[in-house]
Protein backbone atom coordinates (compact mmCIF):
# COMPACT_ATOMS: atom_id res chain seq x y z
CA UNK A 1 0.00 0.00 0.00
CA UNK A 2 2.86 2.46 0.95
CA UNK A 3 4.39 1.74 -2.41
CA UNK A 4 1.04 2.33 -3.82
CA UNK A 5 0.98 5.99 -2.39
CA UNK A 6 4.76 6.52 -3.18
CA UNK A 7 3.28 5.52 -6.75
CA UNK A 8 0.89 8.26 -6.98
CA UNK A 9 3.85 10.43 -5.18
CA UNK A 10 5.98 9.84 -8.13
CA UNK A 11 3.49 11.40 -11.06
CA UNK A 12 5.99 13.75 -12.45
CA UNK A 13 7.68 10.33 -13.56
CA UNK A 14 5.31 8.60 -14.54
CA UNK A 15 3.77 11.65 -16.94
CA UNK A 16 6.91 12.11 -17.81
CA UNK A 17 7.46 8.55 -19.67
CA UNK A 18 4.06 8.37 -20.59
CA UNK A 19 4.66 12.09 -22.20
CA UNK A 20 7.72 10.41 -23.79
CA UNK A 21 6.14 7.03 -25.34
CA UNK A 22 3.47 9.36 -27.07
CA UNK A 23 6.22 11.74 -28.70
CA UNK A 24 8.35 8.46 -29.32
CA UNK A 25 5.22 7.39 -32.19
CA UNK A 26 6.40 10.31 -33.66
CA UNK A 27 9.78 10.83 -34.31
CA UNK A 28 10.85 10.39 -37.94
CA UNK A 29 8.04 11.49 -39.14
CA UNK A 30 6.57 14.32 -40.64
CA UNK A 31 2.94 14.61 -40.11
CA UNK A 32 3.80 14.01 -35.88
CA UNK A 33 0.79 13.76 -33.64
CA UNK A 34 -1.18 14.77 -36.76
CA UNK A 35 -1.15 11.21 -37.60
CA UNK A 36 -3.53 10.00 -34.21
CA UNK A 37 -5.88 12.86 -35.36
CA UNK A 38 -5.87 11.49 -38.98
CA UNK A 39 -6.48 7.82 -38.25
CA UNK A 40 -9.78 8.36 -36.46
CA UNK A 41 -11.10 11.43 -39.14
CA UNK A 42 -10.79 8.50 -41.47
CA UNK A 43 -12.34 5.84 -40.04
CA UNK A 44 -15.49 8.36 -38.98
CA UNK A 45 -15.53 9.79 -41.86
CA UNK A 46 -15.91 6.21 -43.77
CA UNK A 47 -18.27 4.93 -41.12
CA UNK A 48 -20.57 8.60 -41.63
CA UNK A 49 -20.59 8.53 -45.65
CA UNK A 50 -21.67 4.88 -45.46
CA UNK A 51 -24.28 5.33 -43.35
CA UNK A 52 -25.51 8.40 -44.82
CA UNK A 53 -26.08 6.19 -48.30
CA UNK A 54 -27.83 3.59 -46.01
CA UNK A 55 -30.33 5.74 -43.71
CA UNK A 56 -30.20 8.63 -45.30
CA UNK A 57 -29.51 12.07 -43.31
CA UNK A 58 -31.53 11.89 -40.22
CA UNK A 59 -32.01 14.35 -37.27
CA UNK A 60 -29.65 12.35 -35.25
CA UNK A 61 -26.60 13.58 -35.54
CA UNK A 62 -24.48 10.46 -36.42
CA UNK A 63 -21.32 12.22 -37.32
CA UNK A 64 -21.13 14.08 -33.70
CA UNK A 65 -22.00 10.47 -32.08
CA UNK A 66 -19.14 8.76 -34.28
CA UNK A 67 -16.35 12.07 -33.73
CA UNK A 68 -17.05 11.27 -30.11
CA UNK A 69 -17.62 7.33 -30.20
CA UNK A 70 -14.83 6.22 -31.99
CA UNK A 71 -11.98 7.78 -29.99
CA UNK A 72 -13.89 6.96 -26.62
CA UNK A 73 -14.03 3.30 -27.51
CA UNK A 74 -9.93 3.40 -28.36
CA UNK A 75 -9.62 4.68 -25.15
CA UNK A 76 -11.76 1.95 -23.50
CA UNK A 77 -9.96 -0.56 -25.69
CA UNK A 78 -6.32 0.76 -25.05
CA UNK A 79 -7.05 0.59 -20.82
CA UNK A 80 -7.97 -2.70 -21.42
CA UNK A 81 -5.75 -4.20 -23.89
CA UNK A 82 -2.08 -1.87 -22.48
CA UNK A 83 -3.00 -2.79 -18.84
CA UNK A 84 -2.09 -6.33 -19.99
CA UNK A 85 1.12 -5.20 -21.59
CA UNK A 86 2.15 -2.60 -19.66
CA UNK A 87 4.17 -4.85 -17.18
CA UNK A 88 5.93 -6.92 -19.44
CA UNK A 89 6.60 -4.16 -21.93
CA UNK A 90 8.63 -2.13 -18.48
CA UNK A 91 10.57 -5.74 -17.81
CA UNK A 92 14.12 -3.64 -17.97
CA UNK A 93 12.76 -1.03 -16.03
CA UNK A 94 11.69 -2.80 -13.24
CA UNK A 95 15.06 -4.77 -12.86
CA UNK A 96 16.74 -1.66 -12.91
CA UNK A 97 15.69 1.18 -11.06
CA UNK A 98 13.92 1.31 -7.56
CA UNK A 99 10.80 2.76 -8.67
CA UNK A 100 7.48 1.95 -6.79
CA UNK A 101 6.00 -0.73 -9.13
CA UNK A 102 2.72 0.69 -9.66
CA UNK A 103 4.93 3.69 -11.83
CA UNK A 104 4.72 0.88 -14.53
CA UNK A 105 1.31 0.60 -14.76
CA UNK A 106 0.23 4.45 -13.86
CA UNK A 107 2.55 5.25 -17.03
CA UNK A 108 0.63 2.95 -19.86
CA UNK A 109 -2.90 4.61 -18.35
CA UNK A 110 -1.58 8.16 -18.39
CA UNK A 111 -0.11 7.05 -21.96
CA UNK A 112 -3.75 6.09 -23.45
CA UNK A 113 -4.87 9.18 -21.91
CA UNK A 114 -2.80 11.19 -24.09
CA UNK A 115 -3.27 9.72 -27.34
CA UNK A 116 -7.18 10.05 -26.56
CA UNK A 117 -6.44 13.60 -26.13
CA UNK A 118 -5.02 13.70 -29.61
CA UNK A 119 -8.31 12.44 -30.95
CA UNK A 120 -10.76 14.25 -28.86
CA UNK A 121 -9.70 17.66 -30.49
CA UNK A 122 -11.39 15.68 -34.00
CA UNK A 123 -14.31 15.40 -32.02
CA UNK A 124 -14.36 18.42 -30.24
CA UNK A 125 -14.15 20.50 -33.52
CA UNK A 126 -16.69 18.11 -35.22
CA UNK A 127 -19.14 19.13 -32.53
CA UNK A 128 -18.62 22.40 -32.60
CA UNK A 129 -18.96 22.09 -36.89
CA UNK A 130 -22.15 20.24 -36.26
CA UNK A 131 -23.47 22.59 -33.83
CA UNK A 132 -24.28 20.54 -31.30
CA UNK A 133 -25.74 22.98 -28.72
CA UNK A 134 -23.37 23.71 -25.74
CA UNK A 135 -24.89 23.71 -22.23
CA UNK A 136 -23.97 23.28 -19.09
CA UNK A 137 -25.03 19.20 -19.85
CA UNK A 138 -22.29 19.09 -21.77
CA UNK A 139 -19.71 19.67 -19.22
CA UNK A 140 -20.64 17.05 -17.36
CA UNK A 141 -18.64 14.82 -19.58
CA UNK A 142 -15.80 15.91 -17.46
CA UNK A 143 -16.71 14.42 -14.94
CA UNK A 144 -17.38 11.46 -17.06
CA UNK A 145 -14.21 11.19 -18.36
CA UNK A 146 -12.36 11.21 -14.67
CA UNK A 147 -14.93 8.19 -14.22
CA UNK A 148 -13.35 6.35 -17.14
CA UNK A 149 -9.73 7.40 -16.04
CA UNK A 150 -10.33 5.86 -12.43
CA UNK A 151 -11.98 2.64 -14.30
CA UNK A 152 -8.22 2.67 -16.46
CA UNK A 153 -6.52 2.89 -13.28
CA UNK A 154 -8.73 -0.42 -11.94
CA UNK A 155 -8.09 -2.02 -14.59
CA UNK A 156 -4.16 -1.61 -14.97
CA UNK A 157 -3.94 -2.57 -11.53
CA UNK A 158 -5.63 -5.44 -12.02
CA UNK A 159 -4.92 -6.62 -15.39
CA UNK A 160 -0.94 -5.25 -15.31
CA UNK A 161 -0.22 -8.12 -12.68
CA UNK A 162 -2.49 -10.62 -13.80
CA UNK A 163 -1.29 -10.90 -17.60
CA UNK A 164 2.20 -10.97 -16.41
CA UNK A 165 1.61 -14.65 -14.68
CA UNK A 166 -1.21 -15.43 -17.34
CA UNK A 167 0.16 -14.29 -20.51
CA UNK A 168 -3.61 -15.84 -22.19
CA UNK A 169 -5.10 -12.62 -20.56
CA UNK A 170 -3.65 -10.14 -23.20
CA UNK A 171 -5.00 -12.46 -26.18
CA UNK A 172 -8.07 -12.86 -24.73
CA UNK A 173 -8.77 -9.08 -23.46
CA UNK A 174 -8.09 -8.23 -27.24
CA UNK A 175 -10.94 -10.97 -28.04
CA UNK A 176 -13.11 -9.23 -26.07
CA UNK A 177 -12.86 -5.96 -26.73
CA UNK A 178 -13.11 -7.00 -30.43
CA UNK A 179 -16.89 -8.70 -29.37
CA UNK A 180 -17.48 -5.83 -27.45
CA UNK A 181 -17.26 -3.24 -30.36
CA UNK A 182 -19.78 -4.44 -31.82
CA UNK A 183 -22.12 -5.46 -28.48
CA UNK A 184 -21.72 -1.64 -27.55
CA UNK A 185 -23.20 0.77 -29.45
CA UNK A 186 -20.23 2.36 -30.85
CA UNK A 187 -20.81 2.76 -34.45
CA UNK A 188 -24.06 2.01 -34.27
CA UNK A 189 -27.14 3.84 -32.00
CA UNK A 190 -29.72 1.53 -30.27
CA UNK A 191 -33.38 2.37 -30.18
CA UNK A 192 -34.91 3.76 -27.14
CA UNK A 193 -36.00 0.22 -26.20
CA UNK A 194 -32.74 -1.70 -26.99
CA UNK A 195 -31.12 1.24 -24.70
CA UNK A 196 -33.09 -0.62 -21.53
CA UNK A 197 -32.58 -4.42 -22.72
CA UNK A 198 -29.98 -6.02 -20.64
CA UNK A 199 -27.77 -6.35 -23.42
CA UNK A 200 -26.88 -3.00 -22.83
CA UNK A 201 -27.82 -1.92 -19.50
CA UNK A 202 -25.56 -5.44 -18.40
CA UNK A 203 -22.54 -3.98 -20.46
CA UNK A 204 -20.25 -1.95 -18.30
CA UNK A 205 -18.29 -0.40 -21.52
CA UNK A 206 -21.71 0.73 -22.75
CA UNK A 207 -22.34 3.08 -19.59
CA UNK A 208 -18.85 4.02 -19.69
CA UNK A 209 -19.35 5.50 -23.12
CA UNK A 210 -22.80 7.05 -22.16
CA UNK A 211 -21.21 9.14 -19.37
CA UNK A 212 -18.57 10.81 -21.50
CA UNK A 213 -20.80 10.67 -24.89
CA UNK A 214 -24.23 11.18 -23.52
CA UNK A 215 -23.45 14.78 -22.04
CA UNK A 216 -21.91 16.09 -25.14
CA UNK A 217 -24.39 14.68 -27.12
CA UNK A 218 -27.11 16.64 -24.52
CA UNK A 219 -28.56 13.58 -22.87
CA UNK A 220 -27.57 12.55 -19.36
CA UNK A 221 -28.81 9.10 -18.02
CA UNK A 222 -29.13 9.08 -14.30
CA UNK A 223 -28.54 4.94 -14.41
CA UNK A 224 -25.67 4.78 -16.67
CA UNK A 225 -23.84 7.25 -14.26
CA UNK A 226 -24.46 5.33 -11.45
CA UNK A 227 -23.54 2.13 -13.15
CA UNK A 228 -20.45 3.89 -14.36
CA UNK A 229 -19.09 5.41 -11.42
CA UNK A 230 -19.80 1.71 -9.07
CA UNK A 231 -18.50 0.16 -11.48
CA UNK A 232 -15.15 2.23 -11.75
CA UNK A 233 -14.73 2.24 -8.02
CA UNK A 234 -15.23 -1.14 -6.99
CA UNK A 235 -12.41 -1.64 -10.41
CA UNK A 236 -10.05 0.12 -8.83
CA UNK A 237 -10.29 -1.44 -5.39
CA UNK A 238 -10.14 -5.01 -6.54
CA UNK A 239 -7.27 -3.41 -8.62
CA UNK A 240 -5.58 -2.24 -5.48
CA UNK A 241 -6.03 -5.75 -3.97
CA UNK A 242 -4.99 -7.61 -6.80
CA UNK A 243 -1.58 -5.63 -6.89
CA UNK A 244 -1.08 -5.61 -2.93
CA UNK A 245 -0.96 -9.45 -3.13
CA UNK A 246 0.61 -9.70 -6.35
CA UNK A 247 3.31 -7.22 -5.64
CA UNK A 248 6.01 -9.63 -4.08
CA UNK A 249 5.45 -11.90 -7.45
CA UNK A 250 6.13 -9.69 -10.09
CA UNK A 251 9.15 -9.35 -10.49
CA UNK A 252 9.45 -13.00 -11.33
CA UNK A 253 6.81 -13.56 -13.24
CA UNK A 254 7.92 -10.82 -16.07
CA UNK B 1 20.77 8.94 9.47
CA UNK B 2 20.82 6.55 6.39
CA UNK B 3 20.83 2.48 7.06
CA UNK B 4 20.28 -0.90 5.16
CA UNK B 5 19.43 -3.77 7.23
CA UNK B 6 17.97 -7.38 6.09
CA UNK B 7 16.79 -9.79 8.56
CA UNK B 8 17.08 -13.56 7.60
CA UNK B 9 16.31 -12.89 4.12
CA UNK B 10 15.19 -15.72 1.45
CA UNK B 11 14.41 -15.06 -2.07
CA UNK B 12 12.71 -17.93 -3.63
CA UNK B 13 11.28 -17.40 -7.08
CA UNK B 14 9.21 -19.33 -9.52
CA UNK B 15 10.71 -20.75 -12.70
CA UNK B 16 7.76 -21.27 -14.82
CA UNK B 17 9.11 -22.95 -17.55
CA UNK B 18 5.97 -24.79 -19.36
CA UNK B 19 3.56 -22.49 -21.88
CA UNK B 20 0.91 -24.60 -20.00
CA UNK B 21 2.41 -22.95 -16.53
CA UNK B 22 1.64 -19.90 -18.55
CA UNK B 23 -1.81 -20.22 -19.27
CA UNK B 24 -5.37 -19.20 -17.36
CA UNK B 25 -7.11 -20.80 -19.39
CA UNK B 26 -5.06 -24.41 -18.84
CA UNK B 27 -4.78 -23.81 -15.17
CA UNK B 28 -8.69 -23.12 -14.99
CA UNK B 29 -9.09 -26.46 -16.99
CA UNK B 30 -7.09 -28.30 -14.66
CA UNK B 31 -8.62 -27.02 -11.61
CA UNK B 32 -12.09 -27.29 -12.77
CA UNK B 33 -11.75 -30.93 -14.16
CA UNK B 34 -10.21 -32.00 -10.63
CA UNK B 35 -6.51 -32.67 -12.23
CA UNK B 36 -8.12 -34.82 -14.73
CA UNK B 37 -6.81 -32.13 -17.96
CA UNK B 38 -3.78 -30.36 -18.25
CA UNK B 39 -0.60 -31.51 -15.44
CA UNK B 40 -1.41 -27.94 -14.11
CA UNK B 41 0.67 -25.56 -12.59
CA UNK B 42 3.32 -27.53 -10.74
CA UNK B 43 6.20 -25.00 -10.49
CA UNK B 44 9.45 -25.27 -9.43
CA UNK B 45 11.27 -22.94 -7.05
CA UNK B 46 14.81 -21.87 -7.06
CA UNK B 47 16.17 -20.64 -3.55
CA UNK B 48 18.04 -17.62 -4.90
CA UNK B 49 19.05 -16.24 -1.62
CA UNK B 50 18.75 -18.04 1.63
CA UNK B 51 18.73 -16.35 5.23
CA UNK B 52 20.96 -13.13 4.69
CA UNK B 53 21.26 -10.75 7.06
CA UNK B 54 22.37 -7.53 6.21
CA UNK B 55 23.20 -4.72 8.44
CA UNK B 56 24.96 -2.09 7.26
CA UNK B 57 24.84 1.82 9.15
CA UNK B 58 25.47 5.28 8.38
CA UNK B 59 28.90 5.35 6.74
CA UNK B 60 28.77 1.32 6.22
CA UNK B 61 30.57 0.65 2.78
CA UNK B 62 30.05 -3.28 2.44
CA UNK B 63 31.06 -5.32 -0.20
CA UNK B 64 29.51 -8.51 -2.13
CA UNK B 65 31.83 -10.66 -3.58
CA UNK B 66 30.92 -14.47 -4.97
CA UNK B 67 30.93 -16.35 -7.98
CA UNK B 68 28.46 -15.56 -10.99
CA UNK B 69 25.39 -17.34 -10.19
CA UNK B 70 26.26 -16.92 -6.09
CA UNK B 71 23.11 -14.54 -5.84
CA UNK B 72 24.61 -11.23 -5.34
CA UNK B 73 22.45 -8.98 -7.92
CA UNK B 74 19.01 -10.84 -6.40
CA UNK B 75 20.79 -9.28 -3.23
CA UNK B 76 21.43 -6.07 -4.71
CA UNK B 77 17.91 -6.09 -5.89
CA UNK B 78 16.67 -6.73 -2.65
CA UNK B 79 18.06 -4.63 -1.07
CA UNK B 80 17.22 -2.09 -3.38
CA UNK B 81 13.76 -2.43 -3.15
CA UNK B 82 12.83 -4.39 -6.65
CA UNK B 83 12.56 -7.96 -5.56
CA UNK B 84 10.85 -8.57 -2.21
CA UNK B 85 11.64 -11.34 -0.07
CA UNK B 86 9.94 -14.84 0.44
CA UNK B 87 10.95 -14.46 4.13
CA UNK B 88 12.48 -12.07 6.33
CA UNK B 89 12.60 -7.95 6.16
CA UNK B 90 14.55 -5.29 4.75
CA UNK B 91 14.74 -2.22 6.61
CA UNK B 92 16.09 1.11 5.22
CA UNK B 93 16.87 4.72 5.98
CA UNK B 94 17.16 6.73 3.34
CA UNK B 95 16.84 7.27 0.00
CA UNK B 96 17.65 4.31 -2.20
CA UNK B 97 19.55 4.76 -5.13
CA UNK B 98 21.26 1.99 -7.58
CA UNK B 99 23.54 1.69 -10.69
CA UNK B 100 22.47 -2.30 -11.53
CA UNK B 101 22.20 -2.73 -15.80
CA UNK B 102 23.95 0.15 -17.28
CA UNK B 103 21.93 1.13 -19.76
CA UNK B 104 18.05 -0.03 -19.55
CA UNK B 105 15.62 2.10 -20.80
CA UNK B 106 18.00 3.46 -23.23
CA UNK B 107 16.04 4.70 -26.62
CA UNK B 108 18.40 4.42 -29.70
CA UNK B 109 16.28 6.84 -31.68
CA UNK B 110 16.97 9.80 -29.13
CA UNK B 111 19.53 11.78 -28.04
CA UNK B 112 22.63 10.97 -25.72
CA UNK B 113 20.67 14.10 -23.67
CA UNK B 114 17.19 13.30 -23.79
CA UNK B 115 18.32 9.43 -22.63
CA UNK B 116 20.44 11.04 -19.97
CA UNK B 117 16.92 13.38 -18.91
CA UNK B 118 14.80 10.23 -19.47
CA UNK B 119 16.91 7.63 -16.97
CA UNK B 120 17.75 10.67 -14.31
CA UNK B 121 14.06 10.59 -14.54
CA UNK B 122 14.03 6.81 -14.23
CA UNK B 123 16.87 7.44 -11.50
CA UNK B 124 13.77 9.61 -9.15
CA UNK B 125 15.59 12.38 -9.95
CA UNK B 126 13.17 15.98 -10.84
CA UNK B 127 13.17 19.41 -11.28
CA UNK B 128 16.32 21.28 -10.57
CA UNK B 129 18.19 18.46 -9.64
CA UNK B 130 17.21 16.71 -12.90
CA UNK B 131 19.09 19.37 -14.83
CA UNK B 132 21.71 19.46 -12.41
CA UNK B 133 22.53 15.71 -13.08
CA UNK B 134 22.09 15.79 -16.27
CA UNK B 135 24.45 18.88 -16.97
CA UNK B 136 27.07 17.38 -14.89
CA UNK B 137 27.04 13.85 -16.63
CA UNK B 138 26.81 15.51 -20.32
CA UNK B 139 30.25 17.11 -19.05
CA UNK B 140 31.92 13.98 -17.36
CA UNK B 141 31.47 11.81 -20.75
CA UNK B 142 33.43 14.63 -22.97
CA UNK B 143 30.70 13.52 -26.00
CA UNK B 144 30.47 17.44 -26.44
CA UNK B 145 28.45 17.90 -29.93
CA UNK B 146 27.63 13.93 -29.99
CA UNK B 147 25.12 14.62 -27.12
CA UNK B 148 22.62 15.72 -29.95
CA UNK B 149 22.30 13.09 -31.99
CA UNK B 150 20.77 9.71 -31.66
CA UNK B 151 22.47 7.11 -29.33
CA UNK B 152 22.12 4.98 -32.37
CA UNK B 153 24.97 6.84 -34.48
CA UNK B 154 27.71 5.75 -30.72
CA UNK B 155 30.17 3.44 -30.85
CA UNK B 156 29.89 0.83 -27.95
CA UNK B 157 32.63 2.85 -25.75
CA UNK B 158 30.31 6.45 -26.38
CA UNK B 159 27.53 4.20 -25.28
CA UNK B 160 29.58 3.63 -22.43
CA UNK B 161 30.44 6.24 -21.48
CA UNK B 162 27.15 7.93 -21.51
CA UNK B 163 25.67 4.96 -19.58
CA UNK B 164 27.95 5.35 -17.10
CA UNK B 165 27.97 8.98 -16.47
CA UNK B 166 24.22 9.10 -16.00
CA UNK B 167 24.11 6.39 -13.82
CA UNK B 168 26.50 7.66 -11.72
CA UNK B 169 24.61 11.55 -11.54
CA UNK B 170 22.54 10.70 -9.03
CA UNK B 171 23.44 11.42 -4.84
CA UNK B 172 21.39 9.22 -2.61
CA UNK B 173 21.94 8.04 1.06
CA UNK B 174 21.94 4.61 0.11
CA UNK B 175 23.77 3.56 -2.92
CA UNK B 176 23.57 0.09 -4.55
CA UNK B 177 26.06 -0.85 -6.95
CA UNK B 178 26.59 -4.07 -9.19
CA UNK B 179 29.83 -3.91 -10.76
CA UNK B 180 29.95 -0.90 -12.92
CA UNK B 181 33.45 -0.18 -13.89
CA UNK B 182 34.06 -2.22 -16.67
CA UNK B 183 36.40 -2.45 -19.53
CA UNK B 184 37.25 1.05 -21.56
CA UNK B 185 40.31 3.19 -22.02
CA UNK B 186 42.93 3.81 -19.36
CA UNK B 187 41.82 7.55 -18.81
CA UNK B 188 38.17 6.50 -18.79
CA UNK B 189 38.70 3.70 -15.94
CA UNK B 190 40.66 6.64 -13.91
CA UNK B 191 37.86 8.92 -14.33
CA UNK B 192 35.32 6.63 -13.84
CA UNK B 193 36.66 5.07 -10.47
CA UNK B 194 37.02 9.18 -9.03
CA UNK B 195 33.54 9.08 -10.26
CA UNK B 196 32.35 6.34 -8.43
CA UNK B 197 34.57 7.56 -5.30
CA UNK B 198 32.66 11.00 -5.32
CA UNK B 199 29.55 9.23 -5.46
CA UNK B 200 29.93 6.60 -2.72
CA UNK B 201 31.69 9.55 -0.45
CA UNK B 202 28.46 11.17 -1.03
CA UNK B 203 26.17 8.03 -0.03
CA UNK B 204 25.68 7.21 3.53
CA UNK B 205 25.56 3.55 3.03
CA UNK B 206 26.51 1.59 0.34
CA UNK B 207 26.49 -1.78 -0.78
CA UNK B 208 28.97 -2.99 -3.92
CA UNK B 209 29.40 -6.41 -5.61
CA UNK B 210 32.27 -6.60 -7.36
CA UNK B 211 34.84 -9.30 -8.40
CA UNK B 212 37.53 -7.15 -8.06
CA UNK B 213 40.19 -6.95 -4.97
CA UNK B 214 41.41 -3.62 -6.18
CA UNK B 215 38.12 -1.87 -6.00
CA UNK B 216 36.73 -3.94 -3.11
CA UNK B 217 39.60 -2.57 -1.00
CA UNK B 218 39.56 0.46 -2.65
CA UNK B 219 35.65 1.00 -1.41
CA UNK B 220 34.54 -0.82 1.06
CA UNK B 221 35.78 -1.64 4.70
CA UNK B 222 33.38 -4.64 4.95
CA UNK B 223 32.90 -7.52 3.09
CA UNK B 224 30.65 -10.85 2.34
CA UNK B 225 31.05 -13.69 0.59
CA UNK B 226 27.81 -15.23 -0.85
CA UNK B 227 27.88 -18.51 -2.53
CA UNK B 228 24.49 -20.46 -3.32
CA UNK B 229 22.78 -17.49 -1.55
CA UNK B 230 24.17 -17.93 1.20
CA UNK B 231 26.51 -15.55 3.38
CA UNK B 232 29.63 -18.06 3.94
CA UNK B 233 32.16 -15.41 5.41
CA UNK B 234 31.53 -11.74 6.51
CA UNK B 235 34.46 -9.72 8.05
CA UNK B 236 36.90 -6.88 7.35
CA UNK B 237 37.58 -6.93 3.78
CA UNK B 238 41.19 -8.30 3.75
CA UNK B 239 40.05 -11.71 5.83
CA UNK B 240 37.07 -12.27 3.14
CA UNK B 241 38.55 -11.89 0.57
CA UNK B 242 41.49 -14.07 1.78
CA UNK B 243 38.85 -16.69 2.19
CA UNK B 244 37.15 -16.67 -1.42
CA UNK B 245 40.34 -16.71 -3.15
CA UNK B 246 41.28 -19.69 -1.23
CA UNK B 247 38.50 -21.71 -2.18
CA UNK B 248 37.87 -20.46 -5.40
CA UNK B 249 41.53 -19.41 -6.49
CA UNK B 250 42.81 -16.71 -9.18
Amino acid sequence: MDELIASLKAWRTWFAIAMDDVAGKYRRTVLGPLWLVMIQAGFISGLWLLHRNIYGAGEDNFLAYLAVGLPLWSLLTMLVADSCDSLLKARGLIDSYPLPMAVHLFRSVATSVLIFAHSFVVSIIVLLATREPLTLTTLLFVPGLVIVIVFGFGLALTLGPLAARFRDLLPAAQAGMNLMFVLTPVFWIPTPELRTSPLLQLNPFYHMMEVVRGPLLGHVDPVSWTVASLTAVATLVIGIVVFIRTRPQITFWI
Amino acid sequence: MAGLKLYGVTVSYPVVLNSRQRSALANAANTLSFGRYGRGANVDYVQALRDVSVDIPQGGRLGVIGRNGSGKSTLLKTAAGIIRPSRGRREVNGKVGCVLNLGAGLDPDKSGLENMRMIARLHGLDGEELDAAVEDAAAFTELEAFLEMPVRAYSSGMGARLNFAIATAQRSDVMIIDEVIGTGDAYFVSKAVDRVRALCDGAGVLMLATHSYAILRDFCDRAIWLDAGRVVAEGNVDEVWEAYYAAHGG
